[in-house]
């Protein structure tokens, strides 16, 4: 097969499986992120520091496993960019193996009314102050260009494994759409004041998510839409993190109408949205019943696969093999609950892992090698 | 550190607004003029949710 065909196969068997048609074998999408430097001879500070060690990080990472598409090229946590400004909130510890990402408020309960007024003198002076309060224009342009280095190295990741490894993007970093409540329990707010909010502060935290998805959002999601992203896997990309604190009836109120209304564009334009969901999403299940099929994929993290299948098989999977066994079971085991996966989930399924693989021991090399070689050959 | 201590630690110019703004969007003079504000924009929603 020539090395054109292996890419357009590879596209193919994506926009297959998410129209839930049958394949002849399934998608292999890796959702590893910084297990593959723990794989790696780099510790984790010497890695994310330096593109070059990445990229070949990624590039053995890739050679070793061969999976279809990847979710992650050496790309999370670019802490060079936020390093320049005087650091963020990520904590890199190569003793402990891990990176720590801390809860942090960056704005006050009673600035909502501040952030609807005026946006970008809130962001600027208040939002962007409170993270990085000894910027100077100097460090300004230092973080700048960072960023534009950090986009080139994503670029030039993404470009690599189309035209060197066959390897499809899964989504365009120009088609990534945020819910607003995201940016205030992920950025602004945290997690724990945000919750409070939400009984505290309910009418003017959906003023703001109201206002920056009419002015923000809607723009972006139909410039998404316009773009050309036949060459990628989906054509745009939701994360969810936020919908973790929520019952179903503050979703229902804050989180759903926006997401709704993406869902439905998304549907009329015959698109297609990969939502990856950190947490549980089986209690929201009743909302995504009625969506037609081919369009929404779930990356699933914390939920029973199964069940949600049963609840929602209008709409396509990913996850499934968990880090428990590939960090914690045997080749054997491995391989059995990956057969179950496929012979269960039919058609619809995108294998995957159900967390973003990050600490050693969230899988072994022996067991990966073991469930990448049986998924190409069953 | 609670938020009124980080605010009162805050003494730079820099962060201002108008001024600092201004000052910071004239500086990225590698990008068309017209294009420097909406580049700023969208960098400081970036790196605050970094």
């Amino acid at each position: 097969m020539s090395d054109q065909n292996i890419y357009e196969d590879r596209i193919k068997l994506f926009k297959d499986t998410i129209e839930l048609k049958k394949t002849e074998r399934v998608p292999n999408l890796s959702n590893f992120f910084t297990w593959k430097i723990l794989d790696s001879p780099y510790k984790l500070s010497e890695a994310m520091n330096d593109y070059d060690k990445m990229e070949r990080i990624v590039c053995d990472f890739h050679e070793r496993y061969h999976f279809d598409a990847y979710m992650d090229l050496g790309t999370r946590n670019p802490i060079r960019v936020t390093d320049a400004l005087g650091g963020g909130d990520h904590e890199v510890n190569d003793k402990t193996e891990s990176i720590n990402y801390y809860d942090h408020v960056l704005m006050k309960s009673d600035e909502y009314q501040e952030l609807l007024d005026n946006e970008v003198k809130f962001l600027w002076t208040k939002v962007f102050a409170r993270k990085f309060p000894d910027t100077t224009p100097e460090k300004l342009i230092n973080a700048v260009q960072e960023l534009m280095a950090y986009g080139q190295f994503n670029d030039k990741m993404t470009n690599k494994f189309v035209q060197e490894y066959h390897c499809p993007s899964v989504f365009n970093m120009n088609a990534v759409l945020m819910h607003p409540f995201e940016y205030l329990h992920n950025n602004y707010r945290g997690i724990k004041e945000v919750s409070i909010d939400l009984r505290k502060r309910r009418t003017e935290l959906k003023d703001v998510i109201e206002k920056k998805f009419e002015t923000q959002m809607l723009p972006a999601l139909d410039a998404a839409l316009d773009l050309d992203t036949s060459a990628y896997v989906c054509d745009t990309y939701f994360p969810m993190l936020a919908h973790a604190i929520l019952s179903p009836k503050q979703f229902e109120d804050i989180y759903w109408p926006q997401l709704k209304q993406i869902i439905d564009k998304v549907v009329e334009k015959d698109k297609t949205i990969y939502i990856f969901c950190e947490s549980t999403m089986l209690r929201f299940k009743d909302f995504f019943q009625d969506i037609p099929k081919g369009h929404v994929i779930l990356h699933l993290e914390q939920d029973d696969i199964f069940e949600i299948h049963k609840e929602l098989p209008n709409i396509c999977l990913a996850g499934g093999m968990t880090t428990d066994l590939l960090g914690n079971g045997t080749p054997r085991q491995c391989i059995d609950y990956s057969k179950k996966l496929i012979d269960e989930l039919g058609n619809g399924f995108i294998f995957s892992q159900n967390k973003m693989v990050s600490f050693r021991n969230d899988c072994t090399r022996e067991n990966l090698l073991a469930v990448n070689e049986f998924i190409r050959n069953y | 550190m609670m938020l009124e201590e980080k605010d009162s630690a805050i003494d730079n110019p820099f962060l201002t607004y108008p001024e600092g703004w201004n000052q910071a969007v004239e500086s990225l003079v590698f990008l068309p003029e017209e294009m420097r504000e909406g580049f700023l924009i969208q960098f400081i929603t970036t790196v605050t949710s970094m």
